[in-house]
């Protein structure tokens, strides 16, 4: 199996994962909002809550990256553009990796 | 870098499915760029009620609430042509007739959903 292959099988399998996540989320969304602030900092620090952010987090990161790497892949040939788009991308998902765990410090502290 | 070359939109003639297609990766790019709307929520709910009152307070401007819509529909459009592309993924839809009704049941779904979505937030419904 070759490496793109590899990938593009663990894309699909994120995918399949991600499904009933994002209507989860959407559930939650729909529920935080009927819901006050302290209502809200309970549910979220509970350990379930904590254990479903960094799940989403972590699969969400990885089918994000593979899809929009693979675009860049497809559509930009030139090779200084090229490099200039796989830095903004791994910078962007860095940076989320990042906020996600500061979010779920100052939640927990 | 030596991988081939995707047809050339400008002179590639436009089809249901391949509209369809790049509907999906469109909205695939969105949504992952919406990811942030959730780390600001997240944020806001870590700096304490009245960074979280402010955010929320955000989302009553006419552009921000737009833009919320259009990304709602973009991740129920992802999430039901994700779908699609697994059952094609597995033998399954294949034909050019079932792809093009599927792809139309996607973009329904994305709809009926995204209103159903906004108008439960507002407590319409």
């Amino acid at each position: 199996m070759t490496s793109a292959h590899r990938i593009w099988k663990l894309h699909k399998y994120s995918s399949i994962a991600l499904i009933p996540l994002i209507i989860y989320l959407l559930i939650i969304i729909l529920r935080f909002s009927s819901l006050s602030y302290e209502q809200i900092l309970i549910e979220i620090s509970g350990a379930w809550s904590i254990f479903f952010i960094l799940i989403f987090t972590i699969l969400g990161i990885f089918h994000m990256n593979t899809g929009i790497n693979e675009i860049i892949d497809d559509y930009i040939h030139d090779p200084k553009i090229y490099k200039i788009f796989k830095f903004l991308i791994s910078s962007f998902f860095t940076g989320i990796s990042l906020f996600v765990c500061l979010s779920i410090l100052m939640i927990l502290l | 870098m030596n991988s081939p070359l995707s047809p050339h939109l400008q002179i590639y003639r436009w089809q249901t499915t391949s509209l369809l297609s790049i509907l999906h990766r469109i909205s695939g790019v969105v949504s992952s760029l919406g990811s942030v709307v959730i780390i600001i929520y997240l944020l806001s709910i870590g700096l304490g009620e009245d960074t979280f009152n402010f955010v929320i307070s955000l989302s009553d401007n006419l552009l921000i609430r737009t833009l919320l819509i259009g990304l709602t529909f973009c991740t129920f459009f992802y999430l039901a042509s994700s779908a699609r592309h697994l059952l094609w993924d597995y033998g399954y839809c294949l034909d050019l007739n079932v792809a093009k009704m599927t792809g139309w049941a996607a973009l329904s779904f994305a709809v009926f959903f995204t209103i159903f979505f906004w108008l439960k937030l507002y407590g319409v419904i």
